[in-house]
């Protein structure tokens, strides 16, 4: 009884399903608004406006908070940076002297003292060294852009390593090179000869020696850029028109296919060299022949003795049972059995 | 020239020690009768890694293209207490054939240098070619030369030394006895017999027949 009605119901739910609805019919005026594309339909479910009957909500304005100079992309104003007053100073033109303090964070003392050294270095090096010191919490504005500073103030005149040295904070120090030996010396090696002059920093605890220690470093990290640069210090001279680099340089320097050296030097070279290349000809010849050489002893008849037909020859005997007793004192040989005993 | 038992000086072509009565027969006892074969290079003790065997044969090797009548043997054993470096030597010079050395090269021309780790001491002995030109103490400076280093233990490197020097040795030997041959041949010459000494004093101080006669002959004038 119960599976009959089971499938009673199945039987009408299915009929049911299969029975399609009635389609919506248009009305004449809804169709000819459609046609002259006056209204669209199902336009009145994208509307804000209130369908007939519906209540009106309150329109609550959004009020936002104005954009941030950090939301804009600007630059926010850092009372750390550098004070514009000592910007003209530092980046105005080139310095005279190769220690750049405007804001006077060293002592006169100091500055005398780092003047010394820079001084040594600039008489010593064809690479000099120009030192832009700041505080420890200062920042160099945005908009100075270091790297366009040293090309625009270090490109003519004797080649130069700029130093951004934070007084107190070796760590933050920066190194740019004049473009006529960036290309000479690499990156990394740059990156290198900036830490090793920051470990050397750091071993002091005073600002003012960590920035001697730091230059001091610095100075011998610049006679290896030197080394690499004299490579192409000789091709790139004439872009050089500082008198004093040039001359220093060309007694090292040789252009390719033109003598620059006196020709007493290439005299003195070439005797140099003929004579050490005899010397090792010489030398050569002499091992050759001693390697050839066969050593010969005459020889003579000799009666056998002791019933050996072929030896009795008796050399040393040598103990070495104990450093105590030496080489010198064995010299005198005594029958085995002695010593043994 | 000495005894390698009793270390006292023998005269040349003793058939055995005047003092101790030594001989290869006394040797022979001692040591076996029979010939033995070796390599120039035996390492019977057991002192050198395989890499020092390499170089030791490479300077061996050295040596006898240097010295073409020569060559050079190393024999390291623990002898024991009945062992005696001297007579082992002279024994085994005489007794041994060494596989690797060239049939051209006798015995006469060996040198043999003889290890004994257990009793720490270390010995050479040589052959007839080198009788006139090679001493005690130019075998004592060799083996100095390897005291310190076969002291540690550095059995090697030692004999490398002592090797390096004999070599230095021989070449000024070698240098000397072409110079002045004589020097040598006197060394190993056989002595003079009485008789003989006799003849050549009377035939030095005698006048000769020319020089009687020249004399009879200018009494007369």
């Amino acid at each position: 009884m119960k599976r009959g009605i089971a499938l009673l119901w199945i039987c009408g739910g299915i009929v049911f399903a299969n029975a399609e609805p009635p389609l919506p019919e248009w009305d004449a005026e809804a169709r000819a608004r459609m046609l002259d594309k006056s209204w669209t339909p199902g336009g009145s479910l994208l509307t804000f406006e209130a369908l007939p009957g519906e209540e009106v909500a309150e329109v609550i304005p959004l009020i936002l908070d104005e954009p941030s100079p950090e939301d804009l992309g600007e630059p926010e104003a850092d009372e750390n940076n550098v004070a514009e007053e000592f910007l003209a100073a530092y980046f105005g033109e080139k310095p005279e002297h190769q220690l750049v303090d405007p804001q006077s964070l060293l002592k006169a003392a100091e500055v005398r003292d780092l003047k010394e050294v820079l001084d040594y270095h600039a008489g010593d090096s064809s690479i000099d060294m120009y030192v832009y010191v700041f505080g420890a919490d200062q920042h160099i504005p945005g908009d100075v852009r270091q790297e366009e500073l040293v090309e625009r103030l270090y490109s003519e005149g004797k080649p130069a390593l700029v130093v951004y040295y934070y007084l107190g904070d070796p760590q933050r120090a920066e190194i740019y090179l004049s473009p006529v030996i960036t290309d000479a010396v690499s990156a990394a090696e740059q990156r290198r000869a900036l830490k090793s002059s920051v470990v050397q920093a750091l071993a002091d605890e005073n600002a003012s020696d960590q920035l001697k220690a730091f230059l001091l470093q610095m100075s011998i990290r610049i006679y290896w850029m030197e080394r690499m640069a004299e490579g192409t210090a000789a091709a790139t001279k004439e872009a050089i028109p500082d008198e004093s680099f040039q001359d220093k340089k060309a007694s090292e320097a040789v252009v390719e296919g033109s003598p620059a050296l006196p020709s007493w030097i290439w005299f003195a070279s070439a005797v140099t060299a003929s004579v050490f290349g005899g010397i090792v000809l010489f030398w050569i010849l002499v091992m050759w022949w001693k390697s050839r050489a066969r050593f010969r002893f005459p020889e003579y008849e000799i009666e056998p003795r002791l019933g050996g037909s072929h030896a009795a020859g008796i050399g040393a005997v040598i103990s070495f049972s104990s450093s105590a007793v030496p080489p010198a004192k064995q010299r005198d040989q005594v029958p085995d059995y002695t010593r043994r005993a | 020239m000495k005894c390698p038992r009793c270390v006292q000086r023998i005269h040349r072509a003793a058939p055995a020690c005047p003092h101790c009565g030594f001989s290869l027969a006394y040797a022979d006892r001692m040591f076996g009768e029979g010939e033995v074969k070796l390599r120039s290079l035996t390492d019977a003790a057991g002192l050198f890694r395989r890499n020092e065997r390499g170089k030791i044969e490479d300077t061996l090797e050295r040596f006898a293209t240097k010295f073409p009548q020569m060559f050079v043997a190393v024999y390291t054993e623990s002898l024991g207490e009945t062992g005696n470096l001297r007579q082992f030597g002279f024994w085994l010079l005489n007794r041994g054939m060494f596989e690797d050395v060239e049939v051209t090269k006798p015995n006469e021309g060996g040198i043999l240098i003889v290890i004994d780790p257990d009793s720490k001491a270390a010995g050479i002995s040589f052959g007839y070619l080198l009788d006139p030109f090679f001493e005690e103490s130019d075998s004592f400076e060799c083996l100095s030369r390897a005291h310190s280093h076969w002291l540690e233990g550095r059995y090697c490197d030692g004999l490398l030394k002592a090797l390096k020097h004999l070599e230095k040795l021989l070449r000024k030997r070698s240098r000397q006895a072409r110079r002045d041959p004589e020097k040598y041949e006197r060394q190993v010459a056989a002595p003079i017999a009485v008789g003989d000494l006799v003849k050549k004093i009377r035939g030095a101080s005698a006048p000769t027949v020319r020089e009687t006669v020249q004399d009879r002959e200018g009494r007369e004038s």
